[in-house]
């Protein structure tokens, strides 16, 4: 299984966040938006901040998941349970 | 949001290395794509 953490940073702030906290996955710098939007973080392509939303994909590059409200305290566990 | 089923969108997109990420090199493995308000800032 493959992470990816997003939001619209930038790459070196992101560099800086994955720096703090050790994160050993990509984080994605979606400064246009495009991606929120692609996936329903955000409806608006100005917006500051991303929605805490996440989706579990599969390997044949459907949507599995959604998960509209992401606890990042529980999200793992219930991520493992869905896999 | 997308529901499931959906075809997820493909990306091009630079991580914190400034490495180019595509959903398409993740084919054949799941993948979870967590998006999250905001980075913290350093210190």
């Amino acid at each position: 299984m493959q992470v990816l953490g997003a939001s619209f940073d930038t790459v070196e702030a992101q560099a800086a966040f994955a720096k703090k906290f050790d994160f050993n996955f990509p984080l994605l710098a979606d400064t246009e938006r495009k991606l929120g939007l692609a996936y329903g973080a955000t409806d608006d392509p100005k917006a500051g901040y991303a929605k805490r939303i996440s989706y579990l994909i599969g390997p044949d590059g459907k949507v599995r998941k959604a998960y509209p409200k992401v606890n990042a305290a529980a999200h793992p566990e219930e991520l493992l349970k869905d896999l | 949001m997308l529901e499931p089923g959906a075809t997820a969108p493909d990306f091009e997109l630079k991580d914190h290395t400034g490495q180019t990420r595509r959903l398409s090199d993740y084919r054949g493995r799941n993948v979870v794509l967590w998006f999250y308000p905001k980075a913290d800032t350093p210190g």
